[in-house]
């Protein structure tokens, strides 16, 4: 690899992601904001959820939010470029691997997606009445997480993107990403399937319930969560499936 | 003199998805959009590639560029397979593509600097190269504009500049002065000119008989995948049997009239096309009065006449039996 051309790419795209900084707050954060005073505060007042929801709630919503950010930094910005502007051929042809310009991609997406995680966890204390108690203890795990949670995300982005034609992502949200999240344990726990297993079972094929169980277990510990070695090898399995996909989308569709 | 640029026996086999039919797929189609063609370009030449939209020219200038993989054949640039190091093959080449593709989110002179950076340019080079290059194609007032703010003739010379940042050893140039205002499109010819003057090798396709004929030392004339014909402009046209092209308009002819014509010593060949009738004459045959004298005996409506000396694109007529662009 050619790491000059890699890091030039790498500046590139951080500048204009510095630029587009108040978009990026926005599209990251109203979303999950709404969603914690929705769930966690209203509903809470109402007394329709319990006190300890919101121990459920909050490692979900970060886990979206953290996917969402990383996906939307690589898929849309991907989509474009391959599909209609075709600016990113400037960078294919500068004097790096092809596969290294997708590789960046899934190293800026992880970037944003943690970046995202670390801006929702002090709104969630925020917005939840009553705040909520979270175990930042365990801090290696946590870290660890963020990182594979970083790299699923852009890399399902990247696998999204390298396939998805311009005119289909408005389909892309219905059929990809309200599915996802939904059946991604985001609202509640993945232990409390046990009264719908087939749904158990379904769910595993979501990447977001690793990454929800996940956080779950590094910082709401407390909850019942699936067992650390399972959300690993999940996470880990969607990593390697998601950029090896990826990486042969994108090399179809700049390489003829 | 040293090739620069070799091409051997090159052929691209697109395979096309036949859409959605419904129905399961039937054996793939394929297009051959460039069928075993081969040539060589020197060191400080400008090559053309003229053809119709189609030919293959655009694939051609992909696979010479890397992007795309050849079927069969090898291209080499200063003796570098394309095919096998594209990475090393890159450090050599630079592409203005035909469809702008400049990067909005960056502004004008980071389009460039940005493209020198990711060839591994130091910072100050990088600065330096790119006030000169936008000073030489006066730019330099729109260095911190935005890319959507600026006209045709202005995104292709900031990609000619971004081109230029690396120091290329090959520009290759896909039809650069398409859709282009006659003003823009000579000052391009010119800067294109300028660079070959200061010993960059260039290779352009082009459409345009002026163009190639204009800028280029040698030209392959190609179609349907295939070199037809490979010259100097001058050579080229003296391909075009007796010199001289008239071409009379009329509202009615016949076979008659042709075979008339036609047994005019001087006339070396006539071309009925519709509405039209194209005659290869020898060189100062005098022959217009006798010609339209023969239309109105035979009661023809004569509706214009046009005498000229070949151009690249009576050449291209010539060899296909159609216009370069219909």
């Amino acid at each position: 690899m050619n790491l000059k051309t890699f890091l030039a790419l790498m500046r590139r795209d951080t500048l204009v992601a510095l630029r587009d900084i108040t978009s990026f707050m926005v599209r990251t954060l109203v979303q999950p904001m709404f969603l914690l005073f929705i769930f966690g505060n209203v509903m809470m007042r109402m007394s329709l959820v319990t006190g300890g929801f919101k121990e459920i709630l909050v490692p979900g919503v970060t886990a979206l939010t953290m996917l969402f950010a990383g996906m939307q930094a690589v898929t849309l910005p991907l989509v474009l470029d391959l599909g209609y502007t075709k600016e990113i051929e400037d960078r294919v042809l500068s004097p790096i691997g092809v596969h290294f310009i997708a590789v960046e991609k899934i190293v800026m997406g992880t970037a944003h997606s943690i970046v995202s995680g670390l801006l929702v966890l002090p709104l969630a204390k925020v917005m939840l009445h009553g705040g909520v108690s979270l175990n930042l203890h365990q801090w290696e795990l946590t870290i660890a997480l963020a990182i594979l949670i970083g790299l699923v995300s852009s890399s399902l982005g990247l696998t999204i993107g390298s396939y998805i034609k311009p005119e289909k992502v408005g389909l892309m949200f219905s059929l990809i990403v309200a599915p996802i999240i939904f059946f991604g344990c985001t609202y509640y726990p993945w232990e409390a399937l046990y009264r719908i297993p087939w749904m158990k079972r379904l769910v595993l094929i979501n990447p977001l319930v690793y990454m929800a169980e996940g956080l779950r277990a590094a910082i709401t510990p407390a909850v019942p969560h699936m067992p650390l070695h399972w959300i690993l090898v999940g996470l880990t399995v969607s990593l390697i499936l998601f950029t090896w996909v990826g990486l042969a989308g994108f090399y179809r569709r700049v390489i003829d | 003199m040293t090739p620069i640029l070799e091409v051997r026996n090159l052929k691209k086999v697109f395979s096309i998805n036949s859409g959605r039919t419904g129905k399961k797929s039937t054996a793939p189609k394929t297009v051959t959009a460039v069928d075993g063609i081969s040539f060589t370009v020197n060191e400080g030449e400008i090559f053309g590639l003229l053809g119709p939209n189609g030919a293959g020219k655009t694939t051609t200038i992909g696979i010479l560029t890397t992007r795309i993989i050849p079927t069969e054949g090898n291209g080499f640039v200063a003796g570098i397979d394309v095919a096998r190091e594209p990475i090393r093959a890159k450090r050599l080449i630079a592409i203005v593509p035909q469809k702008m593709n400049l990067d909005h989110s960056l502004k004008v002179r980071e389009n460039l600097t940005f493209h020198a950076a990711y060839f591994g340019l130091p910072k100050k080079v990088r600065e330096e190269r790119a006030d000169e290059l936008l000073e030489w194609l006066q730019l330099k007032d729109r260095a911190n504009d935005r890319i959507d703010r600026l006209s045709g003739g202005m995104t292709q010379r900031i990609m000619i500049a971004r081109a230029l940042m690396h120091d290329p050893k090959i520009l290759f140039l896909d039809e650069a002065t398409v859709g282009l205002d006659p003003q823009s499109r000579l000052m391009i010819w010119e800067k294109i000119k300028d660079l070959n003057q200061k010993g960059l090798s260039i290779i352009l396709t082009t459409h345009h008989m002026e163009e190639a004929d204009k800028l280029c030392h040698r030209v392959a004339v190609m179609d349907h995948g295939k070199i037809i014909a490979l010259d100097t402009p001058e050579n080229l046209k003296k391909m075009i049997p007796g010199g001289e092209v008239i071409e009379m308009h009329l509202a009615s002819s016949d076979g008659s009239l042709l075979a008339t014509m036609e047994a005019i010593p001087e006339v070396q060949r006539v071309e009925p096309l519709d509405g039209m009738v194209r005659l290869y004459v020898a060189p100062g045959s005098k022959l217009l009065t006798r010609l339209v004298s023969i239309v109105e005996d035979h009661q023809c409506e004569l509706l214009d006449v046009r005498v000229s000396h070949p151009t690249l694109e009576n050449v291209f007529i010539f060899l296909t039996g159609k216009g370069l662009r219909e």
